[in-house]
């Protein structure tokens, strides 16, 4: 446990009959960046809230960089920053009290980085935070979270709500600094193309339970989509990995989840010929992972 | 912590400054038109505080809790590295600060910028340690935080029906006192007061004044961001409920409060009258009814001695009215003794007034501490006061004296040209007379004077100069007065007391009682009894120990009457039986007296004299429904003024 930043086992919680989170078994290492992924009503948030101590779960251990979230929540936060999803700061201060806040709320605030954070976001001191831009609320949000130089950083779903440009600006200053400062990153998103420009390591939570968690270039390297053509008109071919197939005429285009040497092997003794292979974008790889899978007819 | 104190500091700003402002106009509006809340006191101070409390609650959690949930920023908040506790610690300190500046302000509003209202609210310290005091304190706060985390409940507090209904309420009921505390201030008489019903007035403007100030606040825009802003359910419910209570006021406590100026025709059973020193008023009270608890709970009224310019100057419950010895004011002491509470145990309460009684402009005196049967006594030309352990200096203007007596002291009299004070005390078992100078006198005086070794109690005459040692006999059982001259020390042994209003204006006689049957006149220049006065010189009637010096000094009244106290006589089978009081008239030595001859004197059973008037009629209650003048040479009698009681209940009144 020692090299995790957070680790959970069997994390289950259930709201009556909905269970929104379902046994996860979460693995961040110190100095990644965690993408964690899922569609709207996975369950990401209801993930972070636990991990966060603000509500219980239902079953299940966790721990964050080594705190128990629940017991140990104060010290914790000490040493993990959190910025809630669309987060709402209080509009009537104005930049320069929202620092003096911070500074007086968290002991291991760093004065001269929240002034380098604030000038490199171009964020006005005298402004009234309920009159900057969408944007520029993210960056404040993002100023308060890494001005405390915390251990660990966990956004949820950062990007919410921003338009494309102030998206991406917003993501690539998160890469900037925390390239600059080496912290843990857990951040989740639904905003598949964020992910893939910072994450280094990625979690795909899907109906509340974690069915994927991989370094992401581990992640792209094995899934691959597979393009083939057939003798004749292609049917279904009938196999565990495969994520995602779907064909017109003779020809087929199959997502394996780990697209090894011997799986092609296998299309080639079907009499397939032309096989080509295709690395597949996150957002593939995710949509291949969380789409309902058609029902198989053997071939 | 301190951040968090400082964010929800400037979070409650708002509308704590709405409240200072609302407090500032309540300062200065009492200061350029007096206290407006001369009756305020500290048991139903708490009372109201507590009705209070819920509301602040409301409002304090709305913008501390409610807000915080209805802009969103409770996930911000979860992330700082502090525990929930101090986090909401830091709320409810605020709250409560708000509170407690709020309630100081009230207390500030309600005491007044005067020197007595702060001598009364000194006073109200010792309670705080009292187990009325710390029950009210916790009610207080209990009510204080259900309103806080009520508003807790919903993102807006003000959204939901309940709460809304219960702010509106607790609006309604300040708004209703302020109402009947306020507005007879403008159109009714001077002590507008509801009657026997706590006043509400200073939560009430505090309130109004709030709820304006945010209404304008959220108009504006400037508190867009509040839960007020557009709450507009609690401004429909204050304002229908403030309607409300404007319309059935006049119909609350039917017969007892009024809107308008009360006239003769809603005189009551009278009692009480009395002559002004310089004889050119007259004041009375008058009663519901005749039972003992509306007999302690009188209006005040004055008039010329020929009944013109009749005026109510006070409203019930007046315990006590005294006229000042400059005649221009009356001291009135209101309150109701025995107010009974259903959630409070019996409380007492108090407070003390001058009147003016041409224009009747009222000075609070603050409350000056009651004692049991207490008169307030004056120094000759209404300079100072003493009323039971406190002493007032009334003039330019009312300051209460903050002088420490000896333990057990008790004023006896006042000299008026050198603005001292005479007080007695036992020293070593014996009474002993002091003299002090104000304002910066000595607690324990200047000894003056000793009384004889079995002195039991000691008067002073009205102007200094004689003090009377009463002694009881062994032997005989019965008083024996020593009057010593101040100045001179010489002394003059007489059996009985002075009795009351004794003195003549000049002091050159005094009239003394003894043993209830008999009265000796004695000359104070040549200090000998020059007369003695038994049932043999009043018809074979009793006198009773009330002497009434006409303004001059030349002639006394006094009454009489008959008392059987053989039962077999008795015509009513009872052990001592009173008959019908006469009225008689003497001169100054005791010579000439002589009965009233008035035909219908005879038949009056209740009698009560008031003095006399500048123009030398005598005025005398009668039978508690009339007052009248009477002409002490030909004995003719004029009604000034009738009871508007129906005649059919004059039984009721017919005890004395």
């Amino acid at each position: 446990m020692t090299e995790l930043a957070i680790e959970t086992s069997g994390l289950t919680r259930r709201f009556g009959r909905l269970v929104a989170v379902d046994g996860v078994d979460l693995q961040v290492p110190k100095g990644s960046v965690y993408g964690y992924l899922g569609l709207n009503g996975a369950g990401k948030t209801t993930t972070i809230q636990m991990l966060m101590g603000f509500i219980q779960p239902t079953a299940g251990e966790m721990s964050v960089l080594g705190f128990n979230p629940l017991r140990e929540d104060v010290a914790m936060k000490r040493a993990v920053s959190y910025v809630p999803e669309r987060v709402q700061m209080y509009d009537w201060m104005r930049v320069r009290e929202m620092l003096w806040f911070g500074a007086n709320i968290h002991p291991y605030w760093d004065r001269e980085f929240a002034e380098h954070l604030r000038a490199r976001f171009e964020l006005p001191s005298e402004r009234r935070i309920g009159q900057l831009s969408r944007g520029m609320q993210g960056k404040m949000a993002l100023t308060m979270a890494l001005a405390s130089r915390p251990v660990l950083v966990v956004l949820d779903d950062p990007t919410a709500g921003l338009d494309a440009v102030v998206r991406r600006e917003f993501m690539e200053s998160i890469v900037g600094i925390l390239q600059e400062a080496g912290t843990t990153v857990f951040f989740s998103s639904h905003i598949i193309d964020d992910v893939e420009r910072v994450a280094d390591r990625v979690g795909i939570l899907h109906q509340g339970k974690l069915i994927v968690q991989r370094p992401l270039e581990e992640l792209k390297a094995s899934v691959k989509r597979v393009v083939a053509t057939f003798p004749a008109v292609a049917r279904a071919i009938a196999d565990d990995d495969i994520l995602q197939q779907e064909g017109e005429g003779r020809q087929r285009a199959i997502i394996w989840a780990d697209c090894a040497e011997e799986k092609l092997h296998k299309l080639a003794a079907a009499g397939a010929t032309d096989i080509k292979v295709e690395d597949c974008s996150l957002e593939d790889i995710f949509v291949a992972y969380v789409r309902p899978r058609p029902a198989l007819v053997e071939g | 912590m301190k951040a968090l104190i400082y964010k929800e500091f400037r979070e409650l700003l708002a509308p704590a400054l709405v409240v200072v402002l609302g407090a500032l106009v309540l300062l200065l509006v009492e200061y350029w038109r007096g206290p407006l809340l001369d009756e305020e006191h500290r048991v139903l101070a708490s009372v109201f505080f507590m009705l209070g409390a819920p509301l602040l609650g409301l409002l304090a959690g709305s913008h501390t809790l409610a807000h915080e949930r209805g802009r969103g920023s409770e996930a911000f908040q979860g992330s700082f590295p502090v525990s929930r506790g101090a986090i909401w610690a830091a709320k409810l300190c605020t709250a409560l600060l708000m509170l407690a500046v709020v309630y100081l302000l009230l207390y500030a509003v309600a005491f007044g910028t005067e020197p007595q209202g702060a001598h009364a609210f000194r006073q109200t310290l010792p309670d705080l340690g009292t187990s009325m005091i710390l029950l009210h304190a916790a009610t207080t706060f209990f009510l204080f935080c259900l309103g806080f985390f009520l508003s807790g409940m919903r993102k807006n507090p003000f959204e939901a029906n309940a709460v809304a209904l219960l702010a509106g309420l607790l609006l309604l009921m300040l708004w209703m006192f302020l109402a009947a505390d306020v507005l007879p201030r403008f159109f009714g008489p001077q002590l507008g007061i509801l009657y026997s019903t706590p006043s509400l007035s200073t939560p009430a403007i505090l309130a109004t004044i709030l709820g304006l100030g945010l209404l304008v606040a959220s108009g504006s825009g400037y508190m867009a961001s509040l839960p007020l802003a557009y709450s507009k359910r609690l401004w429909r419910t204050t304002i229908a409920g403030a309607i409300l209570c404007l319309a059935i006021i006049p119909a609350f406590f039917t017969g007892v409060r009024y809107l308008g100026e009360p006239g003769p025709e809603d005189i009551g059973w009278v009692e009480h009258a009395e002559v002004s020193p310089d004889g050119e008023w007259v004041m009375f009270r008058d009663y519901r009814d005749d039972s003992h608890y509306h007999r302690l709970r009188s209006r005040l009224w004055r008039m010329r001695p020929d009944g013109t310019e009749l005026k109510c100057l006070a409203r019930p419950p007046v315990e006590l009215a005294a006229w000042l010895p400059d005649s221009q004011s009356v001291f009135v002491s209101w309150g109701d003794r025995g107010a009974n509470f259903h959630f409070l145990p019996r409380t007492h309460l108090r407070w003390d007034w001058l009147i003016e009684v041409a224009e009747g402009r009222t000075t609070s005196l603050a409350e000056l501490g009651y004692v049991e049967g207490a008169l307030p006594q004056f120094s000759a030309q209404g300079t100072y006061m003493s009323y039971g352990a406190s002493l007032v200096r009334l003039k330019p203007r009312p300051v209460v004296l903050e002088m420490q007596l000896p333990q057990k002291a008790t004023v006896v009299g006042w000299e008026e040209n050198k603005s001292a004070v005479y007080f007695s005390y036992s020293k070593k078992g014996r009474l002993t007379l002091a003299r002090t100078e104000l304002p910066s006198g000595s607690p324990l005086g200047r000894a003056v004077a000793q009384g004889p070794e079995e002195a039991a109690s000691i008067k002073l005459s009205p102007h200094a100069r004689w003090v009377v040692w009463e002694t009881l006999a062994t032997k005989s059982a019965s008083t024996v007065a020593t009057l010593e001259n101040l100045g001179s020390g010489a002394r003059l042994e007489v059996a009985g007391r002075p009795a009351g209003r004794a003195w003549s204006p000049g002091e050159q006689y005094v009239w003394m009682q003894t043993n209830g049957r008999q009265m000796a006149v004695v000359d104070l220049a040549h200090l000998r009894v020059i007369k003695e006065l038994g049932t043999s010189n009043f018809s074979g009637e009793e006198p009773l120990p009330w002497h009434y010096w006409s303004l001059d000094g030349k002639r006394v009244a006094l009454a009489t009457h008959k008392v059987v106290r053989d039962k077999a006589q008795s015509p009513s089978d009872r052990v001592v039986e009173w008959g019908p009081i006469h009225l008689w008239v003497s001169n100054a030595a005791g010579s000439g007296l002589r009965r009233i001859a008035g035909s219908a004197m005879t038949d009056f059973t209740d009698f009560d004299i008031g003095g006399w008037t500048a123009e030398g009629q005598i005025i005398v209650t009668v039978e508690k429904r009339k007052i009248i003048s009477i002409d002490p040479d030909t004995g003719v009698q004029t009604e000034i003024l009738t009871s508007s009681v129906p005649p059919e209940n004059s039984e009721a009144g017919g005890s004395h």
